[in-house]
């Protein structure tokens, strides 16, 4: 255990014991120290109100738009392959060589 | 730009069913805001479709993605810095008293502690990580992070009525 603060436990030693990771000397103080053990109940009574807490649902709608997600981004990729300039103006010189190429061989 | 997409829909889906819920309680508790945690679960669901590839290992995962909902948070309180005053009286005045009406005292207790210990407490009491396992997805020193879950755990005991919950 380490140095006591008036006798009792240190702050850190109080956060140990409150995290689960108690020593064997520091098990031994709460026995006989009142004080101590009466600060480490305290705290487990701390503990057990914050877990009173429930857990709140996700919102129907919030739900639906995320789940909508996963359909949308594949769109969205597309929409911006699409969107990108340089990307249409390349089809765009593609498509009319391809054009120009096929009429050309029609003619000839 | 080309997005990069290797999270495919059935996985996306198999980490939304699994995590959702406990991580958009986590965005509650570390801001303190349901309205706000909606949008900020959204941006962490969209980082997860367009991330490079989730963790195969389900413990690994639930940590990635907690680690993507604390930067998430961040994030949002660094945009929406110069409203979080309003927010959190906001939040205090109108919407919990609502949700918890019998735990309200609590609630807005744990609202009034700062973000970095609602996360830690969370994720702690709520999920059951090991401070070990917190500090290292909040880049926090473990024994810092022991001791700053302690002082908000004393500080809510000085708040609360403890007898209603023994």
């Amino acid at each position: 255990m380490g140095e006591m603060h008036d006798g009792h436990l240190t702050e850190e030693e109080l956060a140990e014991i409150a995290a689960g990771d108690a020593s064997e000397p520091q098990l031994k103080h709460l026995e006989i120290c009142r004080e101590c053990s009466q600060a480490i109940s305290e705290l487990q009574l701390v503990k057990s109100a914050l877990l009173s807490i429930d857990d709140q649902e996700i919102p129907r709608k919030t739900e639906r738009e995320i789940l909508l997600l996963s359909q949308k981004s594949k769109w969205e990729g597309v929409q911006q392959l699409l969107l990108n300039p340089m990307l249409t103006a390349f089809i765009v010189i593609i498509m009319l060589v391809l054009i120009y190429y096929s009429v050309i061989t029609f003619l000839l | 730009m080309q997005r990069r997409c290797t999270v495919e829909k059935d996985k996306f889906l198999m980490l939304y069913n699994r995590h959702a819920e406990k991580l958009f309680n986590f965005i509650r508790w570390t801001t303190a805001d349901s309205v706000a945690g909606r949008d900020i679960l959204q941006n962490v669901f969209i980082r997860v479709w367009n991330c490079s590839g989730a963790p195969e290992d389900e413990k690994e995962c639930s940590r990635w993605l907690f680690t993507i909902a604390k930067h998430a948070c961040v994030d949002h309180f660094r945009s929406a810095a110069r409203f979080s005053r309003f927010r959190k009286e906001y939040n205090l005045e109108t919407e919990n008293d609502q949700v918890y009406p019998e735990k309200f005292s609590v609630w807005k207790e744990v609202a009034r502690l700062p973000e970095t210990e609602r996360s830690i407490l969370y994720l702690h009491l709520k999920i059951g990580y090991t401070y070990k396992e917190i500090a290292e997805m909040l880049s926090l020193n473990e024994s810092q992070l022991r001791v700053k879950a302690f002082r908000s755990l004393r500080k809510l005991r000085e708040k609360i009525t403890l007898e209603e919950h023994g």
